[in-house]
């Protein structure tokens, strides 16, 4: 199996992805406890057994559709708890400068 | 020793005389070990029924409605829940009271509660040490006599290690015998509300209570077995012929020598006693650790990601929306938090090696065919709730691995589904409580609730 | 020079699904209500909720999935998608990936000119995502859509002609609509496509980048966005440039596709499977039952009114158009013989005047049996189609036929009648008869203006010319 690096380039992306940020001064023992997480996980990959088809059903169910119940809650709760909003909808910032459109 | 609340002992006592008691406990013992994050203005719930002036606490992961459930997180900090719980539901309906939140590991991720924005909660044994997690609060508030149940949740083990930590009992239940809805998601395949509490008998009439089929969660199910433990009279079960698997050898999963000395003891007191003991070897419980965090994880990273200061919760003016999100989350989110969420994002990513989440969910798959045929030789499996004794607050909390290894043995039951019941049923030569943990097949929680009181009653 | 190229388009259709429910909660299924109204704290991402799933929603993806020859997975389960978006209430999409409804497919469709089939990927179920608009630099954000049902339906990249496109989405519309799976209505975004384009200069070689266009919303916009694409992708090679993978969005007022995301920061979408909706195991005899619902397809129609009823193609295909349309004229069909003739009154006059008088044919009051029985009398010559053109603007309306013809002084030329004056005709004007016996075909004009000053143009001069070439000939 593959193992990546785990390095500052691949640290920025999984940030990127994961939509996080991390102090410059924390990097180090980020990237070192990553690492060290990385490390433990990859251990399974000493496991060996034949790799048949994963349809898994971890549940003791299968087969569930919803019924008529409705949450205890009404759309004026949902909006209050907007921290910006305007005429009833969630206000957002753009999500870039420039080709948003 | 510390004025506990059983439910025994609350049956012939006023909501008057108990609301004293625990308000009493709550000044002598909150600030010492931080336990309650806060504390909620209850009063007599005027419903009554079987669980008629139980004081219950709430983990800071449940929702009751308009009370702030934040998940010992900055960035759920002020969130008020819009909604109560099925269990809180079902518990409010049977006439139990809620006292407060308790403290927790930051979105159940930690088994020592010192990654909470609130500060770590204490042993209430000796305040140096940890008191387990993530739900240390709860147990805490058990053993503190702030409640005599405390709700928690259990996604690898953060109901089981704090109860052998502090000295309760801790239920996690079957996958699917408590609704999940209405309790903040860690990682929804293991995720699981469970009790601490303690005794067997009160943590059984509970579960009666909060177990049932909640339409609002598809994997919940009605276990009629267990609602009969509503009114069951626990003395009258017999339990012969029951088989329990133990393990002999440690090699693979390294435990304490003071450990490993209480639990031989334990086995031979069980074959003094004429109990049926057999020697197993649990499969690919080494293997359990690192399966368990790939699944949960990946499950984090995705479930966690609704939090983006959009919505709800923590906010901010920053410019265009990435730069928003990514200044909500973080300054929102503790450190392990982010560790988590972030190695679950590089194992689902494309530029890693797909294999190893595809092979952790069929490793799963395999696991639990492994443990069906375990359980159909033996009843329950006896282990060590965790490796080792509890640890010195600091100790681990910059030692990731070391952090994880509490779990060796409690993440095997999420993992297949499975119910597991932790006991205290020892302590160190130092006077600390060890627990011992009792695992049956998934759907045996009745068996294995009756089979628990049993083992209780017969070592004293 | 265009045939050098190897044009590669596959698409990806969202269509939203006509359940009185959303997908994952008790929200309703409804377009148009006030801004975040129906919504609760399932489609609105709140923690500690769990997705509820809507059974209605699993049997309308199987019901198309038998209508799109897809092969149905026993075992079928959801899987997220996660990308952060503010559109997208949790931060992932609650999608199938793994084991979708309906893979495998083949999709037969008509258009006017004949018949076409094109490959299916794959079927699936998934939520769709809040509803945003741009308000004075900001993105406001209404939940009401979010959680709405969808299908998406992935075809095989293996359309090689923008021209095949349109009857293809055409069709689909018209399928879904009959199977009352979606209301497909474009203006209310119910129908909406992704169009992934590239091209390579050599037939041999398939291109190894795809341009994808997200979001169109209407077929015109799905084919100007294709053209431009291609156009824009071929100027481009032949310059030599190498293309790459990106997304494009496409601007429907200065007709261009623009730049969205390039391939670095395409998402990764780490799909993992939704724990909180248990799988579905299921069996052959519960699907089986719902073949049945898949059986009218416009597909089978064209089919059935082409062979069964000698319909043209084109003709079929007109009236398949509209559910409504074509149910009006199998109402019609039990009454007369006479499918041409209803198909040409149908899709012509009373198409023609529903349109001018702004009215549905749901809401028109002509019933099936009276254009029947208008449609007999014209064939006997008891009513002249002039005459019934007439009249339909006002039998649309619900005028009822008697008393129309009443009002109108139309006495009923039946053909006995017709027969009985150009007897009369024959009899009074022999030297004309003479000139038409001796080859003067074009005195026929004449005995026609002649009925017609008999019966005051009430005949009908196609079947009074039958008549006297008849009996002018004996
Ligand atoms: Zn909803």
């Amino acid at each position: 199996m593959k193992k990546l690096r785990i390095d500052k380039k691949l640290l920025d992306k999984m940030c990127d992805l994961a939509k996080l940020d991390h102090d410059p001064g924390e990097e180090e023992s980020l990237l070192k406890d990553f690492g060290e997480i990385m490390a433990m996980i990859e251990t399974i990959s000493n496991v060996d057994f034949p790799m048949k088809d994963e349809r898994m059903i971890f549940h003791q169910v299968i087969n569930q559709f919803s019924s008529t119940k409705k949450y205890e809650c009404d759309s004026e709760q949902i909006i209050e708890k907007f921290p910006h909003k305007r005429d009833d909808q969630l206000l957002s910032p753009p999500v870039s400068g420039n080709n948003d459109e | 020793m510390m004025n506990r609340i059983t439910f025994d002992g609350i049956k012939e006592k006023s909501f008057k005389s108990i609301s004293k008691h625990i308000n009493e406990n709550i000044k002598k013992n909150n600030s010492k070990f931080n336990i309650l994050i806060e504390k909620f203005n209850y009063d007599k719930n005027p419903n009554g029924g079987l669980l008629e002036n139980v004081p219950i606490t709430i983990k800071d992961n449940i929702f009751y409605k308009n009370h702030i459930a934040s998940c010992a997180s900055n960035i759920l900090k002020n969130y008020r829940a819009p909604y109560s719980a099925y269990v809180v539901e079902k518990l409010l309906g049977e006439g139990a009271f809620i006292v407060g939140r308790t403290n927790m590991d930051e979105f159940a991720m930690g088994s020592s509660t010192e990654y909470s924005i609130y500060g770590p909660t204490k042993n209430p044994i000796d305040p140096k040490f940890v008191a387990g997690g993530s739900s240390g609060g709860a147990a805490a508030s058990i053993i503190t006599g702030i409640a005599s149940i405390a709700l928690g949740s259990d996604t690898g083990g953060s109901i089981r290690q704090p109860a052998a930590f502090c000295g309760a009992v801790g239920y996690k239940p079957t996958y699917g015998v408590f609704s999940r809805r209405g309790l903040v998601a860690f990682s929804s395949s293991l995720d699981q509300i469970g009790i601490i509490g303690n005794n067997v008998g009160d943590i059984a009439k509970s579960a009666a209570v909060m177990n049932g089929k909640d339409p609002h969660d598809l994997s919940s199910y009605l276990d009629r077995e267990l609602k009969h433990l509503a009114e069951y009279d626990f003395d009258s079960y017999e339990g012969e012929r029951k088989i329990i698997g133990v393990i002999h050898d440690f090699s693979d999963t390294p435990i304490s020598k003071e450990i490993e000395n209480s639990y031989k003891k334990l086995i031979s007191e069980l074959n003094k006693m004429n109990y049926e003991v057999v020697s197993i070897f649990p499969p690919f419980l080494e293997y359990s650790l690192p399966l368990y965090h790939i699944l949960a994880n990946a499950e984090a990273a995705s479930n966690l990601s609704r939090y983006d200061g959009l919505k709800y919760g923590l906010s901010n003016n920053e410019g265009n929306y990435f730069e928003r999100v990514k200044k909500a989350r973080t300054e929102g989110f503790g450190r392990e938090v982010k560790r988590r969420i972030l190695a679950g994002t590089l194992i689902t990513s494309e530029g890693y090696d797909i294999d190893l989440y595809k092979k952790a969910q069929k490793l799963r798959v395999l696991l639990k065919k492994n443990y069906d045929v375990l359980f159909s030789t033996v009843n329950f499996v006896l282990m060590p709730t965790t490796p080792t004794s509890p640890f010195k607050l600091g100790e681990k909390i910059n030692d990731p691995i070391a952090m994880y290894n509490n779990d060796a043995f409690t993440t095997i039951a999420n993992i297949i589904g499975s119910c597991a019941i932790s006991l205290p049923l020892g302590t160190t030569s130092g006077g600390l409580p060890i627990g011992f943990q009792l695992m049956a097949a998934p759907k045996e929680d009745a068996e294995l609730l009756k089979f628990s009181y049993k083992l209780m009653k017969d070592l004293g | 020079m265009k045939s050098k190229h190897y044009t590669v388009i596959g698409l990806e259709t969202h269509i939203q699904l006509n359940t009185t429910k959303k997908i994952f909660c008790n929200c309703k299924n409804s377009y148009g209500a006030p801004p975040n109204t129906n919504i609760c704290p399932i489609c609105t991402g709140q923690p500690g909720t769990l997705p509820v799933f809507n059974k209605d929603v699993l049997r309308k993806a199987l019901v198309f999935s038998y209508a799109l020859n897809c092969k149905l997975n026993l075992f079928t389960r959801f899987d997220r998608k996660n990308y952060f978006y503010p559109d997208t209430p949790k931060n992932y999409q609650i999608t199938q990936h793994d084991y979708p409804v309906g893979y495998d497919g083949e999709f037969y469709f008509y258009s006017e000119k004949g018949q076409d089939s094109i490959k299916i990927k794959s079927i699936q179920m998934e939520e769709d995502s809040a509803k945003i608009k741009h308000d004075a630099g900001d993105i406001l954000i209404d939940y009401n859509r979010a959680g709405i049902p969808l299908l998406e339906i992935i075809s095989e990249a293996s359309f090689h002609d923008i021209n095949n496109i349109m009857p293809y989405l055409e069709f689909l519309k018209r399928t879904a609509r009959f199977l009352k799976i979606s209301n497909c209505n474009m203006e209310e975004g119910s129908l909406r496509v992704d169009a992934n384009i590239s091209i390579s200069t050599d037939k041999n070689i398939i291109p190894d980048y795809k341009i994808e266009i997200k979001n169109l919303n209407s077929f015109i916009a799905v084919k100007n966005s294709l053209l431009y694409e291609h156009d824009r992708q071929i100027e481009l090679l032949s310059k030599g440039k190498k293309l790459h993978e990106e997304t494009r969005s496409w601007d429907e007022k200065n007709k261009k596709t623009h730049l969205l995301r390039k391939k670095e920061a395409i998402s990764d979408y780490r799909f993992i499977p939704e724990a909180n909706i248990p799988p579905f195991l299921l069996s052959e005899k519960e699907i089986f039952a719902l073949k049945s619902d898949a059986d009218l397809t416009p597909y089978f129609i064209i089919n059935n009114l082409v062979n069964n009823y000698h319909i043209e193609l084109k003709q079929a295909y007109k009236l398949t158009a509209h559910k409504n349309l074509y149910e009006y004229f199998i109402e019609v069909s039990k009454y007369t013989y006479s499918y041409k003739k209803i198909i040409n009154w149908l899709l012509g006059d009373v198409v023609f005047n529903l349109r001018k008088a702004d009215i549905t044919i749901d809401e028109m009051k002509l019933l099936p049996e009276t254009l029947a029985k208008v449609i007999e009398m014209i064939e006997n010559g008891e009513l002249s189609g002039k005459l019934v053109k007439t009249m339909l603007p006002e039998l649309v309306k619900g005028k009822d036929l008697d008393k129309l013809i009443e009002e109108k002084n139309i006495i009923i030329y039946s053909k006995k009648e017709l027969e009985r004056t150009i007897d009369k005709i024959i009899k009074d004007n022999p030297k004309e008869v003479k000139l038409y016996k001796n080859g003067k075909e074009s005195i026929l004009s004449f005995f026609i203006g002649k009925v017609m000053e008999e019966t005051g143009d009430q005949g009908d001069p196609a079947l009074s010319k039958e008549i006297l070439i008849n009996k002018l000939i004996k």
